[in-house]
């Protein structure tokens, strides 16, 4: 089984069948994984805004960003869980999509930056150089904005 | 439908004549671009706001004081409500015949008149602990509607 063939098998799954036949399911999910990115990006937002100075001076930035970790972990849960599922509808319709594969390559440098890089902001044993802060928050910053609109610019390709 | 008895239609008609309106609808790019503004607006709006909630719910950010938080959060709130309001209106502006017959422009405007009512009240009045509770609640559930009912449009009008 080849990639595209990978992408028309998962295109004819149950429940990807489901998201295309029924009229209230995908703009459901799509709902949901919108609330997600406001989860996950309100904090993430503020968060990368402290670390450039701009916001939120009245704690640690430490405290501030390990304060609502649950709550942007949680968002993040709901975006990857809702973000599959909507691709799987039309998955031969994005295999063709260059835009696609560009926030797919975006959305995965990201994550890794959010994964590996990011938690060093939240150490309050070991606080991280003011340079390096802002180096970080804005490299967060620019990494989810080009994530997020990419994801727009695909819808019109 | 006796034209005279619908002056909100009649104001819709008339606007989607208007130039503005026409350059909006029939350019490729300035209604993606405003549709994704938008959305970042809403995104920043709901994610900012849920950060008060979420205090006033005793969820997260515990460490500082309620009016702190609030201090801190509410300008970057507002921030977002500026982009989102600039480019709903102009969104509106470009379809408002089509957003005057839909159920869920009806929908969206009411959460986000409960939404900003919400907060206002909360604001100038004085709450119990257990009344900034609901009043957060009520924020939370209002802010997802407004976000679904948003999509919904699009969905709708596309059909």
């Amino acid at each position: 089984m080849d990639f595209c063939e990978a992408f028309v098998w998962i295109e004819r799954t149950p429940i990807a069948e489901a998201l295309r036949t029924s009229r209230v399911l995908f703009p459901m999910v799509e709902s949901i994984h919108l609330v997600g990115l406001a989860l996950f990006a309100g904090p993430l937002f503020l968060t990368n805004m402290a670390l450039l100075g701009l916001a939120m001076h009245r704690q640690p930035v430490a405290e501030f960003a390990r304060a609502l970790l649950p709550w942007t972990r949680g968002g993040i849960a709901l975006l990857l869980v809702t973000g599959p599922l909507m691709f799987a509808a039309q998955a031969t319709k994005w295999y063709d999509n260059p835009v696609f594969w560009f926030k797919m390559g975006l959305l995965t440098l990201a994550l890794a930056f959010q994964w590996r890089v990011h938690p060093k902001v939240m150490s309050e044993a070991a606080p991280v150089r003011p340079l390096s802060a802002k180096l970080i928050g804005g490299v967060s910053l620019l990494l989810w904005i080009s994530t997020a609109l990419s994801a727009k610019i695909m819808e019109m390709f | 439908m006796p034209h005279g008895l619908m002056p909100l239609l009649r104001l819709c008609q008339w606007l989607q004549l208007t130039p503005v309106s026409v350059a909006i609808r029939e350019s490729t790019w300035v209604f993606p671009i405003l549709d994704a503004v938008h959305c970042v607006g809403i995104i920043l709006v709901a994610g900012t706001i849920v950060i008060v909630d979420l205090r006033l719910l005793g969820l997260g950010m515990r460490r500082q004081p309620v009016s702190s938080v609030i201090a801190q959060v509410l300008p970057w709130t507002f921030f977002g409500v500026a982009f989102m309001f600039v480019t709903g209106s102009l969104l509106a502006w470009a379809e408002p015949v089509k957003l005057y017959r839909s159920p869920f422009f009806r929908w969206k405007l009411l959460f986000l008149a409960i939404a900003g009512l919400n907060a206002l009240l909360f604001h100038y009045t004085t709450f119990s602990p257990a009344r900034a509770r609901v009043a957060a609640a009520v924020s939370i559930v209002s802010w997802i509607s407004v976000i679904a009912a948003g999509r919904a449009i699009g969905y709708e009008l596309s059909r």
